[in-house]
């Protein structure tokens, strides 16, 4: 599954990004007199805000790191690298970043550390591309303040996951009958009702297994509603018919969709049949029922009112 | 063993947008909590839990945010509790809080509860498809739009009736300064002309998508005795029923049944139509005011519900207000409409509801939902000590 | 206030995916606890429920396991995004603000992600960690380094707790590379799905049967700031407060769990809680050898609370975390009668 998100920044993040973009690193004094980098809006001891801006070094000492032997995605380098934390010249927090040094055995607690900038700055943690040994030669500066401009800046998040559902062992039975055109009920002997699809156990007196049971492949619609909105992957045609239908002689309705009817002639209580797909397209899955149509007659005996 | 009572010491919440742009997650979540201690006149070390009120993480793409908002809830050092269960969740927050300090644990208890849900593009919001459902099966407005259909079939509504109830309730988000949807213009024709979604549901008949927090300061009583004007709470439940169950009816589900009953007879209420003043009730699509009134003992099950819609005693002057702040349709920031319900219903007892105030209110309802009209949170709130 | 006492519980953790879902896990184990209480589901009045949609990758995954929970007739239940030991916390505070006699705590976890640690990434800060992508097996290695840097700890001891908890050799482990030094594989834990249940009463309502509840003395939780560069990470100041709090430095503990994905975290939350005495550490093993996530808390609980359920210990402690670096802390102080 993707997930994306663009975020809004504001106070305190707002600042801090903005000043990165300009080639800073900015902090707050908190109540204590600490300088918070990265900074806050508010004491984190007594939520007071904080409004003492500072600007600190773009160097300083690694207070801890561990060495990253396998990049992943997401990652800022391609090639193996340090995390750190880093204090920066005239901090008193630790910011989490990167080191890029050629091997583990250059990191060391206490190196001295500068940031390595990119020319194109967009106000991320990223304008700063990495932290990279500090040479003996380079002095604590205390870059002047900048007066930029904190235009709209977004964080853009994007995350990859890689998901594996099973339905679970009762419902994976299920799905593999619908593949055989066999719709397979289960039955709750304590309370005699029958569920399509079977579950584990039975939600209202929580005993199981149930007992499986073959149910038709015809019932009656027990609501249903014409849906406008396309869904992401739903059929082209709008509007279509989804219907909660309810087999004869189970005692829950699942969502499927109606067909071969026109949406005005839809109703509650309407006597349905399945339509099945060809055996090329049978799957483990609802969808080897293409839809339910309106069927003549009902069966004597099993018409209900729903 | 008895509980202590709580009160309703501070209310505060933002003003709901369809996208929060300038604001972190934690920004957000301060604007409403600051805005709750200020109105309690209290600090942020005076706080001894916190109570977080959120939906799916999935909306924000931060999974445990509370973990990330410690400074902005000013949660370091203190007791922290999620609240979500479903829709329901910031209802559940304000009855977990209530629970924090019924229990004796706590003096002082911030409950806030918030969605930022305007940042997700993918299948960000609730019911995505799995791999093995059918294609068409995404979409919790399909589900809900077979519900208002059960409705009317059972009842025989007219189909003016969500038309009427969607006019009521953006009429009164008119006087809410806090909602997001405002439309002075609006007319019943065009809301009866407004795009079909899910049948009987069309657009106007729906909740915007929203970003909004709200937060409220419980306190205990000797906490409350320093408050110029205490709500009490007095009464507060949350029930749950399974939904794929032979038992389980969308319609009038027997959990929000039981759980108004519970509150009702905390509050020592027996005939809640004269006894309640004013009801806020999670409405997310309008045909659902007239199923909830029903459900809540509100109205005659037999389509009283539609029918008391249909006369206007659900109006801001009617015989018993529904909604005078707009409702969902007003905003709908997930997470976070639970709570706002309940603190509006607060902030009418307290006479603080300025244009959308109804003439003395001594007692309020406040009500949350969620899941596949499964999951219920509920409370009673009035000026009487319990 | 009433006394809650914790009168049964069960757990379990399915270290290969076996097919089976939320309710499939959770059901025998709900069970399994409820036998051990003597009671059934009916008498369960409060049901809190905890688990992880973005690790089930299920928006609304609790719906799933409803058919594992006593949902019938309707009754107060809420579910959390965290793990079950926090669901307890809440079960203790309702049955203590009156809304029951009985209740049932519960979690469940079936990482359906093929890189659990990659969806617990997104438990940092999407501002400012997020686009760095830094995994909770960085974050405790910062820690761990922090703590072998002044002196706490070495490589070593770190090896020999994971070989405590895995029935491993000591010198086997050493000789393993880091996979985030100086973390080694075997100092993290084997994250698995699993589900755990624990049964609470109020005094007036444990059953007969139960002869030896383990009465709980007290829940305290608390946390600290999720920027691990604002935190001292040699000390768990969270667990210290709460550990303040139940009265726990230079006290005698007979039993205790530690909830420490991480085998330095468990040295970081001993000292802690300052105790003057341990008895048994982690008698269950700990979390190192199987780590159903969402649970693993919560069986810490049921797991210390076992001690005194079956006789033999008096005062146990269960600890629970959650957030990198231990950045939220749990502690559940149970004695028995």
């Amino acid at each position: 599954m993707a997930f994306a998100y663009r975020r809004g920044v504001g106070g305190a993040e707002s600042r801090f990004l903005s000043g990165l973009r300009a080639g800073v690193i900015r902090g707050t004094r908190a109540a204590d007199g600490r300088v918070l980098v990265p900074p806050l809006d508010h004491d984190p001891a007594t939520g007071a805000p904080l409004g003492d801006w500072v600007t600190v070094a773009d160097l300083g000492v690694v207070r801890s790191w561990t060495w990253v032997t396998e990049p992943g995605r997401g990652q800022p380098l391609d090639r193996p690298f340090a995390f750190a934390l880093v204090r920066l010249d005239g901090a008193d927090t630790a910011l989490l970043h990167v080191v890029d040094v050629p091997d583990e055995g250059s990191m060391a607690t206490g190196m001295r550390v500068r940031a390595d900038w990119r020319l194109e700055r967009v106000g991320s943690i990223t304008d700063i591309r990495a932290f990279v040994p500090a040479g003996s030669g380079d002095a604590a500066t205390i870059p002047p303040a900048h007066h930029d401009d904190a235009g709209a800046l977004e964080v853009h998040s994007a995350h990859e996951v890689a998901y594996r559902y099973e339905p679970g062992v009762v419902a994976s039975r299920f799905f593999e009958s619908l593949r055989r055109r066999r719709i397979l009920g289960g039955r709750c002997e304590p309370c005699g009702h029958t569920y399509v699809p079977p579950r584990p156990r039975c939600p209202v007196c929580a005993t199981g297994p149930m007992t499986e049971v073959p149910v038709p492949d015809r019932g009656q619609v027990s609501t249903y509603t014409v849906v406008h909105v396309p869904s992401p992957e739903g059929p082209v045609d709008l509007p279509y018919v989804a219907a909660w239908i309810r087999l004869d002689g189970v005692d829950v309705a699942f969502p499927h969709l109606l067909g071969e009817v026109a949406p005005e002639a839809a109703a509650v209580g309407q006597h349905v049949e399945a339509v099945w797909v060809p055996d090329d397209e049978l799957a483990p899955s609802w969808e080897s029922i293409r839809y339910f149509r309106p069927s003549d007659r009902p069966d004597p005996g099993t018409t209900r009112q729903p | 063993m008895t509980p202590e009572r709580c009160a309703v010491v501070g209310i505060g919440q933002t003003h709901h947008a369809s996208a929060g742009r300038d604001v972190t997650l934690g920004g957000l979540v301060r604007e409403a909590a600051e805005r709750a201690l200020l109105d309690a006149e209290l600090g942020w070390h005076e706080i001894d839990a916190l109570v977080l009120g959120k939906g799916p993480d999935f909306m924000e793409g931060v999974m445990s945010p509370e973990l990330l908002l410690a400074e902005a809830l000013g949660a370091v050092g203190k007791p922290v509790l999620r609240a979500y269960t479903s829709g329901n969740a910031g209802g559940v927050a304000a009855s977990t809080g209530v629970a924090l300090i019924a229990a004796g644990q706590f003096s002082r208890v911030l409950v806030v509860a918030f969605e930022k849900q305007s940042e997700a593009s993918g299948p960000g919001s609730t019911l995505q498809r799995l791999p093995f459902e059918a294609r068409w099966q995404g979409g919790t407005g399909s589900l809900f739009g077979a519900v208002c259909r059960e409705y009317i079939h059972r009842s025989g509504a007219p189909p003016e009736v969500g038309d009427l109830a969607a006019l009521k309730d953006r009429r009164n988000a008119l006087l809410n300064p806090y909602a997001q949807v405002r439309r002075p213009d609006i007319t019943l024709e065009e809301i009866a002309a407004s795009r079909p979604l899910w049948d009987p549901i069309r657009l106007l008949h729906s909740s915007p998508s929203s970003d909004g927090a709200c937060a409220v300061v419980l306190a205990d009583e000797p906490s409350a005795a320093r408050s110029a004007r205490p709500v009490w709470v007095q009464g507060s439940a949350v029930r749950t029923e399974p939904y794929l169950s032979a038992e389980h009816d969308n319609v009038d589900p027997r959990a929000g049944a039981e759980c108004a009953a519970s509150v009702y007879r905390q509050a020592g209420i027996t005939d809640p139509r004269h006894e309640l003043d004013v009801a806020e009730l999670f409405v997310p699509y309008s045909w659902f005011e007239p199923m909830v009134l029903e459900n809540v003992g509100l109205a005659d099950r037999d389509g009283g519900g539609w029918r008391s819609v249909v006369a206007g005693a659900t109006a801001i002057d009617g015989a018993l207000p529904v909604n005078p702040s707009g409702g969902l349709l007003g905003a709908n920031p997930i997470g976070a409409a639970g709570l706002i319900r309940f603190a509006e219903a607060a902030l009418q007892v307290r006479g603080d509801a300025g244009d959308h105030q109804v003439d003395g209110v001594r007692r309020a309802l406040g009500h949350a939902a969620g899941g596949y009209s499964n999951c219920f949170a509920m409370w009673v709130v009035g000026a009487a000590r319990p | 206030m009433s006394r809650v006492a914790v009168v049964g519980w069960a757990s379990t953790a399915a270290l290969e995916p076996d097919g089976r879902n939320e309710a499939e896990l959770l059901g025998p184990v709900v069970d399994q606890a409820l036998g051990m209480a003597g009671l059934s589901g009916a008498e369960v009045d409060v049901v809190c429920s905890a688990g992880s949609e973005f690790l089930n990758g299920v928006v609304g995954t609790v719906m799933g396991a409803f058919d594992a929970l006593p949902g019938w007739p309707p009754r107060t239940h809420s579910h959390l995004e965290a793990d079950g030991a926090f669901a307890l916390y809440e079960a203790w505070i309702r049955l203590m603000a009156g809304e029951g006699g009985v209740a049932l705590a519960c979690a469940f976890g079936r990482p359906s992600a093929a890189d659990p640690a990659g969806v617990l990434a997104l438990q940092q800060d999407p501002y400012l960690v997020g686009p760095l992508g830094t995994g909770p097996r960085h974050l405790a290695a910062l820690q761990a380094r922090a703590m072998i840097d002044t002196g706490r700890c070495t490589e070593r001891d770190l090896a020999e707790i994971a070989a405590a908890r895995r029935g491993l050799d000591v010198a086997a482990l050493l000789a393993m590379p880091h996979v985030a030094s100086p973390l080694r594989e075997s100092d993290c834990s084997a994250v698995c799905a699993g589900a755990a249940a624990v049964v609470l009463a109020t005094e007036d309502r444990v059953p007969i049967s139960c002869e030896r509840p383990a009465w709980i003395v007290g829940i305290d939780q608390r946390m600290e700031s999720a920027r691990i560069g604002q935190r001292d990470l040699t000390v768990s100041t969270s667990t210290r407060l709460a550990a303040d709090r139940l009265g726990l430095p230079g006290s005698s503990i007979d039993v205790l769990e530690v909830h420490a994905p991480f085998s330095h975290q468990e040295l970081l939350v001993i000292d802690a809680l300052g105790a003057g005495r341990v008895g048994s550490l982690n008698p269950s093993g700990g979390v190192l050898p199987a780590d159903p996530l969402m649970a693993s808390g919560l069986v810490r609980i049921g797991a210390a609370a076992d001690a005194l359920l079956r006789g033999g210990a008096h005062r146990a402690v269960g600890h629970a975390t959650n957030g990198a670096c231990l950045q939220h802390n749990l502690l559940c102080l149970l004695e028995g009668a």
